[in-house]
């Protein structure tokens, strides 16, 4: 399919008698967010790990921009275009801001010794992480040690991050929780503008923020995908009211 | 009411770098107050240093008429202040029974009073917390704090990252809470659900208590300046 950048058809993963995922087909379009929601424990980051190669599924495929990666290790799948955020973070707490955005573009580019370059030397590269912490709202927090800086932040910084790899697919695992009003307004602006070179699987439980993103919605439940569709078809959906959104929504 | 924690022109540093410059605020007994505040203004700082995980601070934490400054955290907890702390961090490796016995203090709340609020947990209940669902780690935790009997609760960001229907067992949960009279402290972003819960609002920003009141003088404009809302 040309239209598809990422296609996952019959992903299984068990653990002993518990499937996580169980026969999971998902699809992601060009220039498209595609959101997958579900209750607590339902297999969505399992799922995410399975995508990016750090949980071996034990059938299944997975096609990135029509070339199978099934078999690549998660290195091989971060370096063709796969980067992911993390409901945990894994940004390193001794660094700067600005010095873990760096790190992840030299990452990207394979250069990660010249870290330890001078200023002057890595000015390009300055100038790079300095544009991913304007677009992620931390320009003036660039020289803070990552570890002293607000949770909310924290996850701003897990995003920019991810901007640093420059992927053909972002996989973000609840990029929204713990910020603030205006911190999620800022990440749903953003994400907008991203889609168009690099389209999002979203993991998220914010519904406001998954409402005003997805332009697909799929919903698992036990390791199965229940339903796909519109914002509007996944409201309305009974099962999906039942088991997932309540009647908050 | 009788005054339970008093925080006065609070200061507190990570390393070199001033992280509070003046909290105050006050907590009387069994009333829930809501401590409000955009993203890094000193809300979780605020929290941790009343828990005495801020290591360099000045002015005054006054809890039940006792000083906390200086006072180590297990000391802290022990004079009656449970902590549901930002991410969760049950105990991963213990079970869930486990968890809720590791710290617990006789007192009203007993495991079965724990197991009636949060039925899941008893079916877990010989599980390993690292097994549960972010929402079931969410109750564990919460669940945790209860069963030290504590004087004080804080919830700091108790409903986040939990799916919609998790969320509004956690709230139906705080509700309860209240008509049982326990005193909390209550850090989150739901507006909606803490105006119609907190009996006092604090807002922070930049490491000052800019803002207090109750609900009826949380205006819009004042959610709009200081939250973002």
């Amino acid at each position: 399919m040309k239209n598809k950048i990422l296609n996952i058809k019959n992903l299984s993963k068990s653990y002993g008698a518990f499937k996580v995922t169980d026969e999971i087909a998902i699809d992601l379009n060009f220039n498209e967010i595609h959101a997958l929601i579900g209750p607590n424990g339902a297999g969505k980051s399992t799922l995410i790990k399975q995508i990016v190669g750090s949980v071996k599924h034990d059938i299944g495929s997975i096609i990135l921009d029509q070339e199978d990666i099934t078999d690549l290790t998660d290195i091989e799948r971060a370096k063709i275009g796969i980067s992911r955020t993390f409901q945990v973070s894994s940004i390193i707490p001794k660094f700067s801001a600005l010095e873990n955005i760096i790190l992840s573009l030299l990452n990207k580019s394979n250069n990660t010794f010249q870290l330890f370059k001078s200023l002057k030397q890595n000015r390009e590269l300055h100038l790079k992480a300095k544009k991913i912490l304007r677009d992620i709202d931390l320009d003036s927090k660039s020289d803070e040690v990552a570890s002293e800086l607000s949770h909310g932040d924290r996850r701003k910084l897990e995003v920019g991050l991810a901007l640093a790899m420059d992927p053909k697919v972002f996989l973000f695992d609840e990029p929204m929780a713990g910020l603030d009003e205006i911190g999620t307004k800022m990440m749903i602006d953003l994400f907008k503008k991203i889609k168009a070179n690099s389209p999002i699987l979203l993991i998220e439980h914010d519904m406001e923020a998954v409402f005003a993103l997805a332009d697909r919605v799929s919903v698992i439940v036990y390791g199965k995908i229940v339903a796909t569709g519109t914002v509007k078809e996944i409201k309305s959906n009974k099962l999906v009211r039942d088991v997932y959104l309540g009647y908050e929504i | 009411m009788s005054k339970l924690l008093e925080v006065k022109s609070l200061k507190s540093w990570y390393g070199e770098s001033q992280a509070l410059f003046d909290i105050n605020l006050q907590i009387e007994k069994g009333e829930i107050v809501a401590l409000l505040g955009r993203n890094g203004m000193g809300k979780s700082t605020t929290i941790n240093s009343i828990c005495g995980m801020v290591h360099k601070y000045e002015g005054n934490i006054n809890f039940n008429n006792v000083s906390l400054i200086g006072m180590p955290s297990y000391r802290i907890a022990q004079l009656g202040i449970g902590l549901v702390p930002e991410g969760r961090r049950a105990f991963s490796n213990l079970t869930v029974l486990e968890n809720l016995v590791a710290t617990a203090v006789d007192g009203e709340w007993s495991l079965s009073e724990i197991y009636n609020l949060f039925p899941r947990l008893e079916e877990r209940k010989f599980q390993l917390a690292s097994s549960l669902s972010g929402g079931e780690q969410q109750m564990l935790v919460i669940g945790r704090a209860l069963m030290t009997n504590p004087k004080l609760l804080i919830l700091d960001e108790a409903t986040e990252g939990l799916s919609p229907t998790v969320r509004l067992e956690i709230w139906k949960v705080i509700e309860f809470l209240k008509t049982k009279n326990i005193s909390i402290l209550i850090v989150d972003k739901s507006l909606k659900q803490l105006l119609d819960l907190a009996d006092k609002f604090y807002i922070v920003e930049k490491g000052k208590t800019v803002w207090e009141g109750f609900s009826q003088n949380l205006t819009s404009q004042i959610a709009q300046k200081y939250l973002g809302v």
